[in-house]
Formats: structure tokens, C-alpha cells, sequence
């Protein structure tokens, strides 16, 4: 297979933000449940309130790069009108969230300006991150 | 490994459209020949003009399940 990743930063795993509100809530709380059921990855508490970049309340679900083949396609078809933020970890957060970022549904707005352009704190990675 | 049984929809492969306007044609260019180079997928010409559910300049490339993890990131 030829070397695509030649020219791209390194990529130690990925977060998934799922966004809801008082009324979705209900629906991101099924599709917790049933991602935690089938699919070994760490999944976030419900934020309730704004947390960091994110506008709105999320969970978060972190994943190693092995995973993004069965995970993203999940989340494509089984999201069920929620927005949903997948982004890679590299060593730069600010460009994770922002050129990097892939997004499922409708985009929302980011706080970019409250994170800084480094790295992730070692729990915030999966665990079988290859550094 | 993963259950796929939560999965009842059958996925056959992937497009991914690539949107351009006048000021970014020369990237999207640049983005389709890398492409066409590297990936070993099957690429479209740039599409200047709206086409089907797409108002805007766009090209397209196929891809297969399998590939999904290599070209997406």
C-alpha cells in the first residue's frame, strides 16, 4: 500500500464529541449506551454545561487509530440527527479542532481561542496510543 | 472485536466530494493530482459547474470500505 501519510502530522488516536441539548438528550443518552455495549473505546461523562471549546454540552469518546475504521462509519449512520465533532490528537489541539476536524451533521462554532497549541494530557489519549 | 450486528446497514463503499471555488481551484487541482497519485482510487475531473445535489464547483473519488481508514484521515 503506498505511504499516504507522508507530509501529515502524527496521529496518536481520535476524540468523537457528541453535541445535544435538553431536548436530545434522551437520544445521546441511548447512543452511549450502545456504543459503550459495542465497541471497546473510553467513552466521556455527559458535560451538561460548556466545557473547554465546546459551545454546547457533549460526551466525548476517545479511540486509537485501529479503531476509526469500525467507529467513524458507525457513528455516520447510527447518529441519529445529533452533531458530532471527530477530530485527530496531534500536537496541535488548536489545529485538531479546527483544520483538521471532521464533521458529522450540522458544524458548530468552536471556541478556539481557549485552547493552546500543544499536545493532549495522557488520559485525555487512548490507551494503546503508539507514541 | 467490534459486534457489526449493531450495524444492520450494509455500507458498499464511499464517495468524498471536494468543494472548490474560484480562489481555491488551484488547491483543488493540487489535492486531485496527490490523489490520483497516491491512492490508488478512481478520480473524477474537476466539476466547474453545479451538478446534481451539489450548488457548488466540486470533484469527486471512490473509495472502498477498506480504504476508508487510509484516506479519511
Amino acid at each position: 500500500m503506498t505511504n499516504v501519510s507522508a507530509g501529515s502530522p502524527a496521529v496518536y488516536g481520535y476524540h468523537a464529541h457528541v453535541y445535544y441539548n435538553a431536548e436530545t438528550f434522551p437520544v445521546a443518552e441511548k447512543l452511549r449506551e450502545t456504543l459503550a455495549a459495542n465497541f471497546p473505546v473510553e467513552l466521556g461523562r455527559f458535560s451538561g454545561e460548556q466545557v473547554g471549546p465546546h459551545p454546547v454540552p457533549q460526551f466525548q469518546i476517545i479511540f486509537n487509530t485501529a479503531q476509526f475504521q469500525s467507529v467513524v462509519p458507525w457513528l455516520m449512520l447510527n447518529r441519529e440527527g445529533l452533531d458530532i465533532l471527530v477530530h485527530p490528537l496531534t500536537d496541535d489541539m488548536v489545529d485538531d479542532h479546527s483544520v483538521y476536524a471532521l464533521w458529522l451533521g450540522t458544524p458548530i462554532k468552536l471556541k478556539l481561542d481557549t485552547m493552546q497549541r500543544r499536545g493532549y494530557r495522557a488520559e485525555l489519549l487512548p490507551m494503546e496510543a503508539s507514541r | 472485536m467490534t459486534d457489526t450486528t449493531a450495524q444492520p446497514i450494509k455500507i458498499d463503499g464511499y464517495h468524498a466530494h471536494v468543494y472548490y471555488d474560484t480562489e481555491t481551484r488551484p488547491r483543488a487541482e493540487r489535492l486531485r493530482e496527490t490523489i490520483a497519485a497516491t491512492l490508488g482510487v478512481e478520480v473524477r475531473e474537476l466539476s466547474d459547474e453545479p451538478r446534481g445535489p451539489h450548488p457548488v464547483s466540486q470533484f469527486r473519488f471512490t473509495f472502498t470500505p477498506a480504504q476508508f481508514e487510509n484516506i479519511v484521515p
